[in-house]
C-alpha cells in the first residue's frame, strides 16, 4: 500500500513539474525573442544613425556655429526613419527609437565640439602667430 | 506644358531654353490629358529589404488620402501593425500586443518608397521642392535623361540627381554624390495609367555606396484610385483603453 501510494506520488510530481515546465517555457522563449529584437533594434539603429548623420557636416557647423550648434546639436531631436519601423514589433520599435535618437545625438554633438574646438584652436593659433610677428617687428629681432 | 501655367517662376530661374526642350521632348510621344486630380489611392504592398545579409519581407496594405495628405499602412505579416502618417505625427499601433505609440517631428512623416510613387504627379518628381534646378537635359534612343543639380548650400554633401523617362514615364533615378559616383539608383516599371500620369507598381531602390549597402523593393498590386477609403481609416482612433507612448522626434 506504502509502495503504491509514494508511486503515484511520484507520477503526480512528475507529471506537475512536466505541465510547469511547458507553461513557462512559452514566456522563457517570449523573453528570449524579445531580447533578441531589442538588441537587433540597437545594432539597426547605431547603424542607421551613423549613416544619416554627417560627422563633417556637423565638424563643420560646430566651427562656423560654435556653441549654438553644439546646443543645436545636443536639444534637437532627430527624426526616425519611419520605414526602419514598419513591419517591427513593438519592442523593437521603442528601442529603436531610442537607440537612434541618442546616438544621433552623440554623432552631432561630438563632431560639433570637435569642430569648435578646432575654431578655437586656429583662432588662438592666428592671435599668437600676429603678435609674434608684430613683436618681431617692434623688437627688431627677427625669430 | 501646363507646368508654364503651375510654375512661371520656377522655370524663369532655370536654362530656359534647355527647360523648354526637356518639356517638349518629354510631353512629344505622349500628350496626356491630366484632368483628374490623386485624390486617394489604395493597394495591397510586398516590400523586401535586404541589407547586411538580412532579408526582411513585409505584407500589407496601404492607402493614401491626398488632401488630408495622410498615409496609412496596414502590415499584415510578419506582424499585425497599423502606421498613421501625417504632417508631423507618426501614430503606431498594434492591435493584437493592445500598444500604442504615438511620434511627433519637426518635419512632415514620410515614406520615402512611397514618396517616390507619388512623386511621379510632378515632372521633375519633387526635385525642384527639394532644392533642386534643372541643368541639362539629352536624349538617348527613346529615353530622355534630365540632369538636376542640388542647393548652393547642400552641394559639398549632395551631388546630381538624374532622372530617366521613356514614353512619358519614369524608369530610372540616380543620386550621385559630390564627385560623380553613383549614390542611390531607384528603378520603376509595371506602370500604370491614371489621371494622365503614370504611376510606377514595381520600385526598386538600391543604395550602392557608403557603409551600408541595401536593396529594397516594393510592389503595389490590385491599385484603386479615387475611391473612398473606408471609414476605418478615415475614422480611425485608438482604443480609449489601450496607453499610448508619446515620443518625441
Amino acid at each position: 500500500m506504502t509502495k503504491l501510494f509514494s508511486g503515484s506520488l511520484k507520477s503526480g510530481l512528475a507529471i506537475l513539474m512536466a505541465l510547469v515546465i511547458f507553461s513557462i517555457s512559452p514566456l522563457i522563449h517570449a523573453a528570449l525573442i524579445s531580447e533578441q529584437q531589442v538588441t537587433q533594434a540597437i545594432i539597426d539603429a547605431e547603424a542607421q544613425a551613423a549613416r544619416d548623420n554627417s560627422g563633417a557636416l556637423w565638424f563643420f557647423l560646430g566651427c562656423l556655429g560654435g556653441v549654438i550648434t553644439i546646443a543645436a546639436a545636443a536639444l534637437i531631436t532627430p527624426n526616425v526613419p519611419q520605414t526602419a519601423l514598419l513591419g517591427k514589433s513593438p519592442d523593437y520599435v521603442a528601442s529603436f527609437s531610442d537607440a537612434y535618437i541618442s546616438k544621433a545625438k552623440k554623432i552631432r554633438t561630438n563632431n560639433a565640439l570637435i569642430g569648435c574646438g578646432a575654431n578655437v584652436v586656429a583662432v588662438v593659433l592666428i592671435y599668437v602667430l600676429a603678435f609674434a610677428a608684430v613683436a618681431s617687428e617692434d623688437s627688431g629681432f627677427y625669430y | 506644358m501646363d507646368i508654364f501655367l503651375r510654375d512661371p517662376i520656377e522655370h524663369l530661374r532655370t536654362p530656359t531654353r534647355s527647360l523648354l526642350a526637356f518639356l517638349v521632348i518629354s510631353h512629344v510621344f505622349i500628350l496626356p490629358i491630366r484632368s483628374e486630380v490623386l485624390r486617394t489611392f489604395m493597394a495591397e504592398l510586398h516590400r523586401e529589404y535586404i541589407t547586411s545579409g538580412r532579408r526582411e519581407i513585409l505584407d500589407g496594405k496601404i492607402y493614401y488620402d491626398a488632401e488630408a495628405k495622410k498615409v496609412v499602412v496596414e502590415v499584415t505579416s510578419p506582424i499585425h501593425q497599423w502606421m498613421f502618417l501625417q504632417k508631423f505625427e507618426t501614430l503606431i499601433y498594434y492591435p493584437q500586443e493592445r500598444k500604442a505609440f504615438r511620434m511627433q517631428a519637426r518635419s512632415d512623416a514620410v515614406l520615402p518608397f512611397f514618396q517616390l510613387f507619388i512623386g511621379c504627379l510632378k515632372e521633375d518628381i519633387g526635385l525642384g521642392d527639394l532644392g533642386y534646378t534643372f541643368s541639362r537635359y539629352e536624349k538617348k534612343d527613346d529615353i530622355l535623361i534630365s540632369v538636376w543639380i542640388p542647393p548652393i548650400r547642400f552641394s559639398k554633401i549632395l551631388g546630381e540627381a538624374v532622372l530617366k523617362l521613356q514614353a512619358n514615364k519614369l524608369v530610372e533615378v540616380q543620386y550621385k554624390t559630390p564627385k560623380g559616383d553613383l549614390y542611390s539608383r531607384g528603378e520603376f516599371g509595371q506602370h500604370v495609367l491614371f489621371g494622365g500620369y503614370f504611376f510606377p507598381l514595381d520600385v526598386s531602390l538600391a543604395q550602392l555606396a557608403g557603409q551600408q549597402k541595401s536593396l529594397e523593393r516594393v510592389t503595389y498590386s490590385n491599385p484603386v484610385f479615387n475611391r473612398p477609403l473606408p471609414p476605418s481609416i478615415r475614422e480611425f482612433k485608438i482604443p480609449e483603453d489601450i496607453p499610448v507612448k508619446n515620443v518625441l522626434w
